[in-house]
């Protein structure tokens, strides 16, 4: 399974498209920010609560493995809360 | 003044402390037992605020109005309990209404019906600072008699409060933060074991880890930790050295 690591999973939009998604993801999940920074570190995230700030509202580009960290961590709290 | 006018004996705040599961247990015990002994003819609301320097605030009260009440001055971050805590001297407002320097407090309570207000230090160390404080819905209800009283009733509280503390110490982080140190532990390890494994860079490793969840569709930490205990395959990079 783990192997399979290089196959289709959902892929999220890119760019712009990506940080509207979390954005609105964020919106929605009833989370506040450092929640959702906690979480996201404890999952191997290493950008700060700041730039995750800065990147949801549109001031700054994050690195893509960053990117895509901070969706597995919505993705994660969205599934069933902390 | 009631007739119960006696401190508390030493032996009855102590059983409360040995019975309180938790500290805002405790507190609410002492507040109903301030209440009930403070109480005259006419009924008083007690709370007793606790500001500890490495905790949140903690209210308790003899009555739901008297929570609020307290709660509302947080909200402000201001008022005659918060300056009792944090100046360390009696505060008396014998009538709410006619005070001048507190009528924006009055304002903000004035669904609550109360006119006077005292509120007292409990002596605490440690950083820590603390008040009881009453209400009463009548106008200058708190002569210089009660006042004392209440002073006395205050400071007698200062060994078993310091003691509470003692024995229910501050949680110094909150259930979610240690939850994510322990996850981070956790990913951190699985990350070291792909990075050996593909000897590959640390971003590709968790790269790795982030697809294997994606792909899955498990979450990130649960596949750290099978990798760890060995459950499941250390995720590899294919051949021309992508994840």
């Amino acid at each position: 399974m783990i192997n399979d690591a290089a196959s289709e999973g959902p892929q999220p939009a890119f760019g712009a498209d990506q940080r509207q998604l979390a954005a609105a993801q964020f919106q929605s999940a009833n989370v506040t920010l450092p929640e959702l920074w906690t979480y996201y570190y404890g999952i191997g995230g290493n950008a700060d609560e700041l730039a995750l700030d800065a990147y949801l509202n549109g001031m700054v580009e994050l690195p893509p493995l960053q990117v895509n960290l901070l969706h597995a961590a919505l993705k994660e709290i969205t599934a069933d809360g902390l | 003044m009631a007739e119960n006018d006696a401190l508390p004996t030493a032996e009855q705040l102590q059983d409360l402390l040995l019975e309180s599961p938790g500290f805002t247990e405790f507190l609410l015990g002492l507040t109903a037992i301030s209440a009930s002994r403070l109480s005259g003819n006419s009924s008083m609301l007690c709370a007793i605020t606790v500001e500890r320097e490495t905790g949140p605030v903690t209210v308790a009260s003899s009555s739901e109005e008297a929570r609020s009440l307290d709660e509302r001055q947080y909200a402000f971050d201001n008022g005659p309990c918060l300056t009792a805590l944090r100046q360390q001297h009696t505060v008396l407002i014998p009538d709410l209404q006619a005070d001048e320097k507190w009528d924006w407090y009055a304002q903000a309570i004035s669904d609550e019906g109360i006119q006077t207000i005292l509120a007292v230090p409990i002596p605490t160390d440690n950083g820590a600072r603390s008040a009881l404080n009453c209400y009463s819905t009548h106008v200058a209800a708190f002569g210089p008699e009660t006042v004392a009283a209440v002073e006395e009733h205050a400071a007698s509280l200062s060994r078993i409060l310091r003691l509470a503390m003692r024995v229910h110490a501050a949680e110094p982080y909150p259930e979610h933060l240690r939850s994510a140190l322990r996850s981070r532990a956790v990913v951190d390890s699985a990350v070291s074991l792909i990075m050996v494994h593909n000897r590959c860079s640390r971003d590709t490793a968790v790269e790795l880890l982030q697809l294997a969840s994606r792909s899955s569709n498990r979450r990130l930490h649960d596949i750290a930790q099978d990798i760890l205990d060995n459950s499941s395959d250390v995720p590899a990079v294919t051949e021309d050295g992508k994840p």
